[in-house]
């Protein structure tokens, strides 16, 4: 028995079978139900683990078809179009589905039918009916009205004119419902009736090429699921080489008998789809894994899945050694990127921005050369050197970000000027006296951000007595309201070499 | 018959130590053998320094397709990374027209927060193109060595620089005899940056010790000195099969060398006619907080000449031994 607060009242909200034969009934406040029978378990309705366990259950639907879409609070559509015969026949397919639930402690209604609004229909009140295709007129005609899924008060405004089935209301000509109870009635009709159907909006992005490996008996041997996965990507392989296609990214899901689903993608820096390459890449992908694979009892369905292809031309061999460095460096890459995950593994472009923390762009390094990239301000900028001939490096080789707030202490004296460098500073908690300095160097931030400000920084190349080089900066800004210069804060900003 | 029974033992050493049979003469010192330049694409070159004193003990200079440590204390962690991106750029520019345009940069998480990340215009100025350049960043040390491992197995990169921050544990003989296998099987030069690192017998075949070094400085007649080229002092603390030495040395942007600095910049206590007002007469609030860490002067050396500094209205850089 499961309560929700509904119009400040508790009602059940879920009734199990023992309570339905006392005449309790969804809807009920809980003090009538408490009345017919007063030692009712209760349970508060917990809408947040429903959701989760419909989106576990549409996971484990996976199995049946990519295309599954959640139908809330509580119903699930599979389109089944075209592969029913998989599962030995319509008949067949349902009920593997009532078993498979029913094993699992779910009552699943099922219905099968040409069109959404009828299948969803049947589903709720004619469960294990099946719908040849072109007649879901006349199998939903002796449907109750409310089986159109028509907001309350309209439902019930039906209702209260005499009108009980389906039958009644398609019999009728449509202009008297539009006018009395709103367009909504008929477009619900219509789509009951299998006229005008929307298309199904799956949860996941259908794969492009999928293909999978049921067992009759779980397996859980490391050494079996391994060679299950070489099998697959071979297969794969060779489907995706007869469309001229090569796999950006595929997938490893795996499906254990008792419902649980786990997916692993890998990501390739060109298209493959060299079944070894892809075997080795989901292979690290399981290795990297936090917490292991856990096969429970088994996995009962192994399925691997193309998600993103490209076009592979058969690859022309390019004479001399070059081509064989470059491959063996990306498949490098597509390597431990399965492994720590590809924003791990990065190359720089260059920032079109004097700010020194976005000068260098990290991209990773399976993404450099993707048209996404290409089209990425300064990406087709150079690196240039911002020292002059026989300068000094002008630019850290390590940089903080965000930089290190650090206390300085200014330069004394006569000869000190109150936009010098410091004298020392202290930075985790060491000081530096500062012997060498260079600068500043302003560097002036973007000002289309910071409304009205126009924020700086002054930059110094600083030498401690040791030889140890540092880029310190002082925050200011153009403001004529902005702090004074007694509140203009230090950083340690990068480390030279 | 005991010239080749000689020849033969040489020849069986340098199978055990991983060495190509390049025929090489160590009693005097001088390429004997085909090796240099050979037809083997994999056969290991010497990359020099630059430093004609280093290369020298170097017997011309790194060799590829070996392990080379750098080590540094934890103050000296920026000065060591610059050696080993100044060896990194000579490796690539050396092997890049071979077909070896890639450097692979290997590093932890806990480097990234503890030495901050690696500054692309940096190496820039480094005359190192970030372009060839991927790092990797990994979650654990462990990680960075297999990763490690990986990397040296592939034939399209330069080197491999492996950094990891602390006595890792981790790379220790049998694994650096890993990688130098790895190396010598594939060709790529692996640089162990270990910041803060203990050395620990390993088989690698050069160990560095760096340290940052003051810097020449350029110009003379300013308020303060500028910044020189980078400098350091570079320890050679482990050489196989070669004598071992200690050399100052800095970075030379231009030619992309490393080079000995300039000869009159080393007293730089005398040079500056101009005095400096480094030091005032109270050591001020932070110098008060000196707990000790200190990284500049010696802890107590401030509190004593301080004083005596702030008598001398402009003190001579060198801390008053000029008096």
């Amino acid at each position: 028995m499961v309560v929700a607060k509904i119009d400040n009242a508790l009602r059940l909200t879920a009734v199990d079978d023992a309570a339905a034969r006392l005449g309790i009934r969804r809807g009920l406040p809980l003090t009538s139900a408490r009345a017919i029978h007063p030692d009712l378990k209760v349970v508060e309705a917990d809408p947040a683990a429903d959701q989760a366990l419909l989106e576990a259950i549409a996971d484990w639907c996976d199995r049946y078809t990519p295309f599954v879409a959640i139908e809330p609070p509580d119903g699930l559509l599979l389109d089944m179009s075209g592969g029913a015969h998989l599962f030995d026949g319509e008949e067949a397919l349902i009920a593997d589905i009532t078993q498979a639930m029913a094993r699992r402690g779910f009552t699943a209604a099922v219905a099968l039918a040409g069109s959404i609004g009828a299948a969803r229909a049947l589903a709720r009140y004619r469960p294990g009916t099946i719908v040849p295709a072109g007649t879901e007129a006349q199998a939903v005609a002796p449907l109750p009205a409310a089986a159109l899924g028509l907001p309350a008060d309209v439902a019930q405004a039906i209702r209260r004119a005499g009108l009980a089935t389906v039958a009644d209301l398609a019999d009728r000509p449509r202009a008297i419902f539009s006018s009395r109870f709103g367009a909504l009635v008929g477009t619900a009709l219509d789509r009951l009736r299998g006229v005008g159907d929307v298309p199904l909006s799956p949860r996941r992005p259908p794969p492009c090429f999928r293909i999978g490996q049921r067992f009759a008996e779980p397996v859980a041997d490391a050494a079996i699921i391994a060679a299950t996965i070489a099998g697959l990507a071979r297969d794969l392989g060779v489907h995706l080489e007869r469309a001229g296609q090569g796999a950006r990214r595929v997938e490893a899901a795996f499906f254990r008998s008792d419902g649980a689903l786990t997916r692993l993608s890998a990501d390739t820096s060109r298209p493959t789809r060299d079944a070894a390459v892809i075997a080795r890449l989901l292979h690290e992908r399981l290795e990297a894994l936090a917490d292991p694979l856990d096969p429970g009892f088994g996995f009962d369905l192994i399925r691997l899945a193309a998600l993103v292809v490209e076009p592979l031309d058969t690859a022309a061999g390019a004479f001399g050694g070059g081509a064989e460095a470059e491959r063996s460096f990306t498949a490098l890459i597509d390597r431990l990127g399965a492994r720590f995950g590809t924003r791990r593994i990065v190359r720089f472009l260059p920032g079109d921005t004097h700010v020194p923390e976005a000068t260098a762009l990290p991209v990773p390094a399976i993404d450099v050369g993707r048209a996404a990239v290409r089209l990425t301000p300064g990406a087709t900028a150079a690196w240039q050197a911002m020292r002059g001939a026989t300068e000094p490096p002008a630019r850290p080789l390590r940089l903080f970000d965000p930089p290190h707030p650090i206390q300085a202490q200014p330069r004394p004296g006569l000869g000190s000027h109150p936009d010098g460098p410091p004298a020392r500073f202290r930075w985790r908690r060491c000081l530096h006296e500062v012997v060498k300095a260079e600068g500043p160097e302003r560097i002036a931030l973007d000002w289309w951000r910071t409304a009205g400000r126009l924020p700086f920084r002054d930059y110094f190349r600083v030498e401690d007595e040791a030889g140890h080089r540092f880029w310190l900066f002082r925050e200011g800004c153009d403001d004529p309201a902005g702090p004074e210069s007694g509140g203009r804060r230090w950083f340690l900003h990068g480390l030279f070499g | 018959m005991q010239a080749s029974a000689l020849a033969q033992l040489r020849h069986t050493i340098s199978r055990l130590e991983g060495r190509p049979a390049t025929g090489w003469d160590w009693t005097n010192g001088s390429a004997s053998g085909p090796g240099a330049g050979g037809t083997d694409p994999l056969a290991t070159i010497r990359i020099g320094l630059g430093l004609e004193e280093a290369d020298q003990v170097l017997q011309g200079g790194l060799r590829t397709a070996a392990v080379h440590e750098i080590f540094a204390a934890a103050a000296d962690g920026p000065a060591a990374t610059g050696f080993a991106v100044g060896l990194a750029q000579r490796v690539l520019s050396a092997l890049a027209p071979a077909g070896r345009p890639r450097l692979l940069w290997i590093r932890d998480d806990f480097c990234e927060l503890e030495w901050g990340g690696l500054f692309a215009s940096g190496l820039v100025e480094w005359g190192l193109d970030p372009g060839v350049l991927v790092m990797v960043r990994v979650p654990r040390p462990l990680d960075g060595l297999r990763a490690a491992a990986d990397a040296l197995g592939c034939g399209g990169l330069a080197a491999v620089v492996l950094e990891s921050s602390g006595p890792a544990a981790l790379l220790d003989l049998t694994a650096t005899r890993k990688l130098a296998l790895a190396a010598a099987a594939s060709g790529v030069t692996a640089l162990t940056l270990r910041l803060d690192g203990a050395p620990v017998p390993s088989a690698a075949e050069t160990r560095w010790l760096i340290e940052a070094a003051p810097s020449s400085t350029g110009a003379t007649r300013r308020r303060w000195p500028w910044l020189g080229n980078p400098a350091f002092t570079a320890t050679l603390a482990r050489h196989r099969g070669g004598r071992d030495g200690r050399w100052t040395m800095e970075w030379d942007g231009d030619g992309r060398r490393f080079r000995a600095p300039p000869s009159e910049a080393i007293d730089d206590g005398t040079r500056m006619s101009l005095p400096l007002p480094l030091r005032p007469a109270d050591p001020g609030p932070l110098a008060a907080e000196t707990d000790g860490r200190t990284a500049g002067p010696a802890p107590g050396r401030s509190a004593t000449a301080g004083p005596l500094l702030s008598r001398r209205r402009f003190p001579g850089r060198g801390g008053g031994q000029d008096r």
